[in-house]
């Protein structure tokens, strides 16, 4: 799972639409990555075919704003990539050791 | 203004509009070569080229999704998209981690490689229109295909690099390589000795003659350049 895929799962763990999901993860990564317009249409198309993330509510009134949301299996993977990443984290501190 | 330009790479065609728009000159449309520019104020836009996914249109999704983010379509040609957005408005980049400019740069690859093997279709084509059949106009098509196909090949070596350049940052190990590109002194070459052949006989003959030894000395050079080695 890249960075842009785990943080856009983690700013849609609640309805957001396209620009909000971008300031959402400026903010959590205190502006370290700021998600450009073609990265984040091509990973919210994946991410919807792979069902990990779904059509919240597209707003008819004015201009539509389409919000997405996470699904349970987007859940889980988001889950699983999460221990993986406590796996890979606990072990890295092997290289304090013998030293 | 209209300005003609001929780039088989989008990171130097956004480079230029860039370039342009700093100096007060948005484009407005494109055909086939021929950019229509229109007056703003310097540095009013910052422009990006995209490469969509279907020919000559983007879908109602896309236009909402860039619309939603102050990203105005400029125009669409082929799977090009050349898109702005006021630089007051913000930073504008497209691809912004090395796996989507990954998959970016692939599709244009793709879309290259299909391109140039049909430029070599129709290079036999008119190499056997040119020397069997014995067209005149046939051998100046063949040449200009020709130019057209060395143009095609130098773009799939660049990408083949930058792809392998991502992919290497991917992995977070690089190494150095060279990589080779055919020198434009052959397209010049090429294109040279097409406009000598197209030539009526009527044409006095020695300045045929010196046409054509100009560009087999062109090619001559561009064929010594493209066996240097060079760093990407």
């Amino acid at each position: 799972m890249t960075e842009a895929v785990y943080y856009i799962l983690l700013a849609l763990r609640k309805p957001n639409h396209g620009y909000g999901i971008i300031q959402e993860v400026e903010r959590l990564t205190g502006g370290r990555v700021a998600l450009g317009a073609g990265t984040l249409y091509g990973a919210i198309q994946t991410l919807e075919k792979k069902m990990w993330i779904e059509i919240y509510s597209v707003d008819t009134t004015s201009r539509k704003k389409k919000e997405y949301v996470i699904t349970d299996l987007g859940r889980a993977a988001f889950e699983a990539e999460r221990v993986r990443l406590e796996e890979l984290l606990k072990n890295a501190e092997l290289m304090g050791e013998l030293k | 203004m209209i300005r003609f330009r001929l780039y088989f790479d989008k990171d130097k065609e956004t480079a230029w509009l860039n370039e342009m728009a700093a100096q007060g000159w948005a484009v407005k449309s494109f055909f086939a070569g021929f950019f229509q520019f229109e007056t703003c104020e310097k540095g009013e836009y910052v422009y990006q080229i995209d490469f969509g996914s279907s020919f000559f249109s983007a879908s109602e999704d896309y236009r909402e999704f860039m619309r939603e983010q102050g990203i105005e379509i400029v125009l669409i040609w082929g799977y090009w998209i050349i898109l702005r957005k006021k630089a007051s408005a913000g930073n504008f980049d497209l691809y912004t981690d090395a796996s989507s400019s990954l998959e970016h740069y692939k599709k244009i690859r793709r879309m290259f490689k299909v391109v140039t093997i049909t430029e070599l279709i129709c290079l036999f084509i008119e190499l056997y229109a040119g020397f069997v059949a014995g067209s005149r106009v046939g051998v100046a098509g063949a040449l200009l295909i020709g130019a057209l196909f060395v143009g095609c090949v130098n773009i799939l070596v660049r990408l083949n690099g930058r792809i392998r350049q991502l992919q290497e940052e991917l992995d977070g190990i690089s190494s150095v390589k060279t990589c080779r590109t055919l020198s434009p002194l052959i397209v010049s070459g090429l294109l040279l000795n097409s406009v000598a052949v197209l030539m009526e006989d009527a044409v006095v003959h020695p300045v045929k003659r010196v046409i054509q030894i100009a560009a087999i000395i062109l090619m001559l050079c561009g064929l010594a350049m493209t066996c240097r080695d060079k760093k990407c």
